[in-house]
């Protein structure tokens, strides 16, 4: 049955309070710049973080309260499906890279997706995929037969990007939600910009791109692979044209273009906090403490690395708004 | 026969008021349903906010208020209410569901719209409770038209001449 946005009025409401507790950019620099990182676990603390020894187990407890919470306000808890289906490809990218390399993947398998990360672990290690759906079941035995193969982890990710993109794109045109649609294809064309600027700077072939792009996005993948073979200033002037103009202004700057991409998106998705009556503002309130936690993660390590006050506000003053 | 019951001037008359007072009373029940959703929200994370919360709750009540008075000035009109109906012809009988009309059709509509934008204002609310008198004026100018209908349902029934 199909949920009416009024159904929404509860969680709505519930998240426009949790909302005050998200963390803006000045509260973030405020952080980066307190003395003593104990100081920074006593103010996250008291903005509702758990409580952990660990800042990454920490912070992704948080995310996790997270996940669980927009599910279980929500009147169509399906619909956060289409966001949290990535973190299955990255456990998958993790297991594949861990086994090739021999090494232990369990402090860098995150919870949250779509299959528990036991039972993910458990069917990939026994190579009983049955239980994943078909694209990711093809695309992790791709990814194994051409890691074995080429021994190249670089080759595994893009299949997997590939086709958590295809998932991404079947479950948000399910939705038939605009904002949904909008952010999946937002997704896909800030990666396939930050590939191409990439590729043009590491001279791959017009035939390796073709392959690496990803489709569904509002640039086509041609275009995409037509640009590979213009100079810096034509393919800038062609992205102007797309409407992200903007992130590219900068040349091929990566460290800028990365900024640019996480504004640009970080800006969709505070548009989603605006409306009313629907699932847009629990989405945007998953992926903006999405976005906050991840500034926290540049933050603690930075600090607990000793890297400058200075350097970190920087980071966060380029990448959040 | 069954359809001389239908076109008797009286069950037609009291078949009005019952369109005013269920109509409205409908979209009042869903309006302030709306609301109450919102403000459980807003309660189950701030407790504090319960009485600015109850405030925009209560909105969408009042078309319910007017439909029930269309329909108990209606009934007292006729005569139901003292317990003597006035022998009412059909064309009376038609004119009293007419003046129902406005209140049942406008109150049912515009109780539903207040509720979503009450809805809207424990929003508003829960990021600024101090905005709470925007969020009551955006809610009352959706009360105008239920005003408006009442008004137009009265005016009619006024002109009504009963023997």
């Amino acid at each position: 049955m199909k949920v009416a946005d009024t159904d929404y009025a509860y969680s709505q409401s519930k998240i426009k309070a949790l909302e005050k507790k998200l963390f803006d950019l000045q509260r973030l620099v405020l952080l980066a710049e307190t003395k003593h990182i104990d100081d920074v676990y006593k103010t996250l603390a008291d903005a509702g973080y758990p409580q952990h020894n660990d800042y990454t187990r920490m912070l992704n407890m948080s995310l996790d309260e997270t996940y669980k919470l927009v599910k279980d306000i929500s009147p169509d808890p399906e619909i956060f499906n289409v966001f949290l289906v990535k973190n299955d490809y990255h456990n998958l990218k993790v297991l594949i890279k861990a086994e090739f390399l021999g090494i232990n993947p369990d402090s860098l398998l995150v919870s949250g997706g779509l299959i528990r990360v036991d039972e993910l672990k458990s069917s990939f290690t026994n190579r009983k995929l049955g239980s994943m759906p078909q694209t990711m079941q093809r695309a992790v035995k791709k990814a194994l037969e051409t890691f074995s193969v080429s021994n190249n982890p670089q080759a595994a990710e893009i299949i997997l990007d590939l086709a958590m993109y295809e998932q991404m794109v079947k479950m948000a045109n399910e939705t038939e939600n605009s904002y949904i649609i909008g952010y999946v294809k937002k997704q896909i064309d800030l990666t396939n910009i930050k590939t191409l600027f990439r590729m043009k700077l590491q001279n791959k072939t017009e035939a390796f791109a073709k392959d690496t792009f990803i489709p569904n996005g509002s640039i086509s993948v041609d275009a995409f692979v037509r640009l590979m073979k213009t100079s810096p200033e034509e393919t800038m002037a062609a992205i102007g044209k797309t409407g992200y103009g903007y992130i590219v202004e900068d040349g091929f700057d990566m460290i800028k273009l990365e900024q640019k991409c996480n504004l640009d998106n970080f800006a969709y998705i505070k548009k989603g906090r605006g409306m009313y009556f629907g699932p847009e503002p629990l989405i945007a309130y998953m992926l903006s403490k999405e976005e906050e936690i991840k500034q926290l993660r540049i933050i603690i390590s930075g600090k607990l690395g000793g890297v400058s006050e200075k350097i970190i506000t920087e980071r966060l003053n380029a990448s959040y708004v | 026969m069954w359809y001389e019951a239908i076109f008797n001037g009286a069950f037609l008359a009291i078949l009005g008021a019952g369109l005013a007072v269920g109509m409205s009373g409908i979209g009042s029940a869903k309006g302030v349903g709306i609301v109450g959703q919102a403000a459980a929200g807003l309660i189950s994370e701030e407790p504090e906010r319960f009485g600015q919360a109850l405030i925009l709750q209560l909105l969408p009540g009042t078309q319910g208020l007017y439909g029930l008075l269309v329909g108990f000035l209606m009934l007292n009109k006729i005569g139901v209410l003292s317990g003597h109906i006035a022998h009412l012809t059909t064309m009376q009988g038609f004119m009293f569901l007419a003046c129902a009309l406005p209140i049942a059709i406008v109150g049912y509509a515009s109780a539903i719209a207040q509720g979503k934008v009450a809805a809207n204002g424990i929003g508003i609310i829960a990021k600024k409770p101090a905005e709470l008198t925007k969020g009551i004026l955006f809610s009352a100018m959706v009360e105008t038209y239920a005003v408006l209908a009442l008004l137009a349902s009265i005016l009619i029934m006024n002109g009504i001449a009963v023997a």
